[in-house]
């Protein structure tokens, strides 16, 4: 069955050996002429010196001695002496990963990274840029080998279970299709232990069951699986052994650095209009801008004003607080005390801003000896107004609720 | 004006005097230092408002003379210089040459005349210390100041409190508080020259008659301090400039407190600076009293922990470390986006087990400028200030406000 981009297709993007591949792609960038890590018996073993350590990632050619991930330097010698071991290098793992993600997200815009060395994407509708699943499994997997150095194995079909598990078919630099019509051939005879997801409780349940391979899950009765494994578990299992997954591909959304709103005046800020319009732009952009921050649940511990003058010159202002707020009180008397100090009062202004950042979503508060519990108290009677504001606006819309001082401001509500 | 000296003694005194300049102002002309050429001395000033030094080196005077040139030419200068002897000739146009080994330069000076000049007060009564005590003083507090732009000025200095036989200099901003106590010895008081800097300034010799020490060990008779003692605010900044100044000396200080300047003696160096005017907080009232939970701890060991989880906090957290104190150790953890600490410290405890968290910045700050083995922790409740001091004395206190936090 040839398969489209017009039904729903998953890919799984799984790096080689990636510590071992990364060390060695290092290596080879400084020293082109060096040995290459992958064509011989090899790993990456934390502590190499006092032999304690363990295998972090083996090269191939080491895995034909049995060496696995997660055991003993020293038993990993013991059965392959001439195991040529490496120390781990984490920041060329980042720059490794950093760049292997870059190349995923160039190629499709829902990308969800699941490890250092492994991602999803998802590739539904991508036909007008790619002919078919495989001609774009190919071209991603050469994309990344040609421009970084090292392989990825690509796992196809269409959900996230069977691409992984089609991903972990035989390595490196391959590309390998699961689709539900291969489930038979491909996935059922796997024991049960390669089934992605299963723990080792639900897998020993299920040997001393009797049940070997992924298929013989598969075949059982879900009311059965329940009863012996329980509800949520058995029920998980007989989808999975079905190949039956309805797991979202969730982009990694970056969070946000900071919280920012401006307003062009539809008439210049002059030391004339100031007393009239300064304060009511400020409390309505720090309104926004702290609204949208406990919407988040961030709080910011730099707030920041800028303006632009009549000839376009922007400049900016910023303090760190001494904790961090959402607090609509708190940004905008920090706001008007940064905005005193960056105008001049001369010159005409035509934009305002407020912004906010280095962001936090844990509330730490540091105590004042010289401010005693009133202080506190202030501030937690400000976060209940706060509150209290969020939810009228939430049951009733953005205007519902305004300070009586916002009357008539220039802003626009966004 | 046409004078020679060696190039140690020009570059120590420029270096002392370019410790007055580190501040911005808004006078150019005080990016100069003043330089008289008298006898067989030459006498450089320097000043940035707050901060003034006079530091005098011997010379071989040709032609007496004055003149200002900016500090920073003359000052790289004099570094590049081998230790030789270096020979300066000023014109009528404040034109200065200035030779030295096989180098030979001009640069423009400017008149004299242009310089708001400060001279040395006269008649003030000095008191002794140790150099290293008086070090000591300074690095154990001022830390703790307020940062020059807080809302109340009086917090950006050290507060220094004489009282009988006892010194001590408080900082505190409000989330940390440093006290440091010293009994020092009243009987050695000098007198100053009084001749502007000009006269060799050397306190223990001419400067002492008619001053025995002897008869000078009551408060009466040292009026700059007053009969109940003296209190003075010396910013913070300053302080840290003096204490490089005294740094570079290994002889005792001489200190006073003269009309609204605070006044540091050194061998043929005088450092003055403006006090901050105001009424330092009370905060003997800010010392809990009822305590709830008292530890004993390594202070090193304490230190190292809390650095470590130090490394994986964030500032926008407030740096937070969590503490829990129960009767076998102490557990700190920290946790960040890149990882997360728990760090295990032996303590001796008596009273109530604790949760608290704190700013590590705030607990390291203290506890590197802490030279005892062992240290006292003391505690009220996880909203109330923690109190350090040393297991055998009093010659510290510190106060660290905790952090309240809400996961």
């Amino acid at each position: 069955m040839e398969h489209t981009f017009s039904e729903r297709i998953i890919f799984h993007i799984d790096v080689n050996s990636a510590f071992l591949s990364w060390s060695a792609v290092r290596r080879l960038s400084e020293d082109p002429t060096c040995l290459d890590l992958r064509s011989v018996p090899s790993a990456v073993g934390g502590n190499t010196e006092n032999r304690h350590g363990i295998i972090l990632a083996k090269s191939i050619p080491a895995k034909k001695f049995g060496v696995v991930t997660a055991e003993t330097v020293a038993s990993a010698l013991k059965k392959c002496p001439e195991l040529i071991i490496v120390p781990p290098e984490g920041e060329t793992y980042h720059k490794c990963s950093d760049a292997f993600m870059k190349i995923l997200r160039n190629n499709c815009p829902i990308v969800q990274s699941i490890s250092i060395d492994e991602a999803f994407m998802d590739m539904s509708g991508m036909g007008s840029i790619f002919s078919s699943p495989l001609q774009a499994a190919h071209a991603i997997k050469d994309e990344i080998k040609n421009s970084l150095g090292f392989t990825v194995n690509v796992g196809i079909s269409s959900n996230k279970l069977l691409a992984k598990m089609a991903g972990d078919f035989t390595k490196p630099d391959r590309v390998h299709t699961l689709f539900p019509e291969e489930i038979k051939e491909k996935m059922w005879d796997l024991p049960l232990k390669e089934l992605y997801g299963i723990g080792k409780s639900t897998e020993a349940a299920l040997l001393s069951l009797g049940f070997k391979t992924i298929g013989d899950a598969a075949a059982a009765d879900e009311e059965y699986l329940k009863r012996r494994l329980g509800e949520k578990s058995g029920k998980w299992l007989h989808k999975a052994a079905n190949g039956i997954d309805e797991g979202k591909v969730q982009t990694d959304e970056a969070p946000p650095k900071g919280y920012g709103n401006s307003v062009t005046l539809p008439e210049d800020l002059t030391e004339q209009n100031s007393s009239l319009v300064l304060e009511k732009t400020l409390l309505s952009l720090s309104d926004s801008v702290a609204s949208r921050m406990r919407r988040d649940s961030f709080l910011a511990l730099t707030v920041g004003v800028k303006l632009k003058t009549k000839d376009f010159v922007t400049r900016s202002r910023q303090r760190t607080l001494n904790k961090p707020t959402s607090s609509t009180d708190e940004i905008f008397k920090t706001a008007v005390e940064l905005f005193g100090e960056l105008w001049d009062r001369r010159t005409p202004v035509r934009l305002v801003g407020v912004f906010a950042s280095s962001l936090t979503n844990e509330e730490t508060f540091q105590l004042n000896m010289l401010e005693g519990e009133s202080a506190f108290k202030q501030r937690e009677a400000l976060s209940k107004i706060d509150a209290a504001t969020d939810e009228i606006r939430e049951r009733f819309g953005k205007d519902s609720i305004l300070r009586g001082s916002m009357i008539d401001p220039f802003v626009k509500k966004d | 004006m046409k004078f020679s000296a060696e190039n140690r003694d020009l570059n120590k005194a420029l270096s002392i005097a370019f410790r007055a300049m580190t501040q911005k102002v808004a006078i150019p002309v005080l990016e100069c230092i003043h330089i008289t050429a008298s006898r067989d001395t030459l006498t450089f000033k320097a000043s940035d408002t707050e901060l003034s030094v006079i530091t005098s080196i011997p010379a071989e005077v040709e032609r007496e003379g004055c003149v200002i040139v900016p500090i920073r030419t003359i000052y790289d200068m004099t570094r590049t210089y081998p230790d030789e002897k270096v020979f300066f000739n000023v014109d009528e146009n404040y034109q200065i040459n200035i030779k030295c080994s096989k180098s030979d330069v001009t640069i423009l000076g400017q008149d004299p005349e242009d310089y708001p000049l400060f001279e040395e007060p006269e008649d003030v009564k000095y008191l002794s210390i140790a150099s290293e005590t008086f070090k000591d003083l300074i690095r154990e507090t001022v830390f703790a100041c307020a940062a020059p732009q807080s809302l109340n000025p009086v917090l950006t200095g050290v507060l220094i409190n004489l009282e009988n036989d006892t010194i001590s200099f408080a900082a505190l901003d409000g989330f940390k508080l440093a006290l440091r106590t010293e009994t020092i010895n009243l009987s050695e008081i000098y007198r100053s020259g009084g001749n502007s800097g000009n006269s060799s300034p050397s306190a223990d010799n001419e400067n002492t008659e008619g001053n025995d020490p002897a008869d000078s060990g009551n408060n009466q008779n040292s009026a700059d301090f007053g009969a109940g003692g003296l209190k003075a605010i010396v910013p913070g900044r300053a302080m840290n400039e003096i204490l490089k100044i005294v740094s570079m000396f290994d002889e005792e200080v001489l200190f006073a407190v003269t009309g609204n300047k605070f006044a540091v003696k050194l061998k043929d160096t005088l450092v003055l600076c403006s006090l901050i005017e105001g009424t330092y907080i009370n905060f003997k009232n800010l010392i809990p009293t009822q305590i709830s939970t008292m530890v004993k701890a390594d202070c090193n060991e304490l230190l190292i922990s809390i650095d470590r989880a130090g490394l994986l906090t964030d500032e926008v957290r407030n740096s937070l470390i969590r503490m829990n104190f129960t009767d076998e150790n102490l557990v700190i953890n920290s946790s960040s986006s890149r990882g997360q600490v728990t760090e295990v410290v032996p303590i001796d405890k008596t009273g109530d087990d604790l949760k608290i968290a704190f700013n590590s910045r705030y607990f390291i700050d203290i506890l590197k400028n802490i030279k005892d083995e062992r240290i006292i922790i003391e505690f009220k409740d996880p909203l109330n200030p923690c109190l350090i001091k040393p297991v055998d004395s009093d010659r510290f206190l510190y106060l660290i406000m905790p952090v309240r936090y809400v996961e």
